[in-house]
């Protein structure tokens, strides 16, 4: 399991991640694992990986997966506690 | 409209609706089939859900089926589209290699189903010749009392199983017996099976 500790300011792609709901940019992460629905053939339980995003604020909870391409990544965390 | 999603790079609306993505915006996803264990009814009952990830900024949607039977209109509404981006390149054709052995156990067995149904004076008997030259369309041609269309190709098997279909439908042998020879035991069993028909 990935945890980063303390609390974060996110940009994804760029761009600050605020929270729909109160509009607070300080989350805390976990790395989150969802399992996915095997095909028939399939033996091998599949699992989606996640980052979850939980505002410090109010709670409300913001899922993302993390995309890399080469060296770039989609989500920049900068600590800010 | 589609009853599932693919899960591959797509556009998706739900109900004529475009899903956009929360965070940037963007229209093209990867769905998956997901699923959480959930408390009530009882342990072990499975919730099934979507769980879109946005392709530019990886953002997450879940969302589950919505789809329903409008009892107005009494037609059932499916609620998903999906739109892949990239068209899937066709299937290779399977290739079924026939070894020598079954090949020529296929044709003697072809030749004494035709030889019974020239007997009870079902087909004329020009089949048995064709049977040998492996025109097998030209055979089920005259079975079928058809032209000759060459839509499939046409093996010493599917003709095989063409002429044991005419036996049995012209009542020459008993179709139950023979349907269970064909399941159990094949080619080693509908020889002697056949041979005891032949006059």
């Amino acid at each position: 399991m990935v945890r980063r500790r303390g609390n974060y300011e996110i940009r994804i792609v760029g761009k600050q991640l605020s929270c729909p709901h109160c509009d607070g940019a300080i989350f805390s992460h976990r790395e989150v694992y969802i399992d996915v629905v095997p095909f028939v053939d399939e033996e091998q339980k599949q699992q989606l990986t996640l980052q979850s995003f939980t505002c410090k604020d109010c709670g409300n909870i913001q899922q993302f997966q993390q995309l890399t391409k080469g060296m770039e990544t989609n989500i920049v965390y900068k600590q800010v506690d | 409209m589609v009853e599932d999603l693919s899960c591959e790079e797509s556009q998706i609306t739900i109900l004529n609706r475009p899903l956009i993505c929360l965070f940037c915006e963007h229209d093209v996803f990867i769905p998956y089939r997901t699923y959480r264990n959930v408390e009530k009814p009882g342990i072990d009952v499975f919730f099934v859900n979507y769980t879109a990830v946005c392709t530019d900024c990886g953002g997450v949607i879940q969302f589950v089926d919505p789809s329903y039977f409008n009892n107005r209109e009494g037609v059932y509404v499916w609620a998903f589209d999906q739109t892949l981006l990239h068209t899937r390149p066709p299937e290779p054709a399977i290739i079924r290699i026939v070894d020598e052995v079954t090949l020529q156990a296929q044709k003697k067995c072809l030749h004494l189903a035709l030889r019974l149904l020239v007997q009870e004076k079902s087909v004329v008997d020009t089949v048995l010749s064709l049977a040998e030259e492996e025109e097998y369309c030209k055979v089920i041609a005259l079975l079928e009392s058809k032209t000759c269309q060459l839509v499939e190709e046409i093996n010493a098997e599917k003709c095989l199983a063409s002429v044991l279909n005419q036996l049995m439908t012209h009542r020459i042998v008993d179709s139950n017996q023979l349907l269970s020879i064909v399941i159990n035991e094949s080619y080693p069993g509908i020889e002697p099976f056949l041979k005891q028909y032949i006059k």
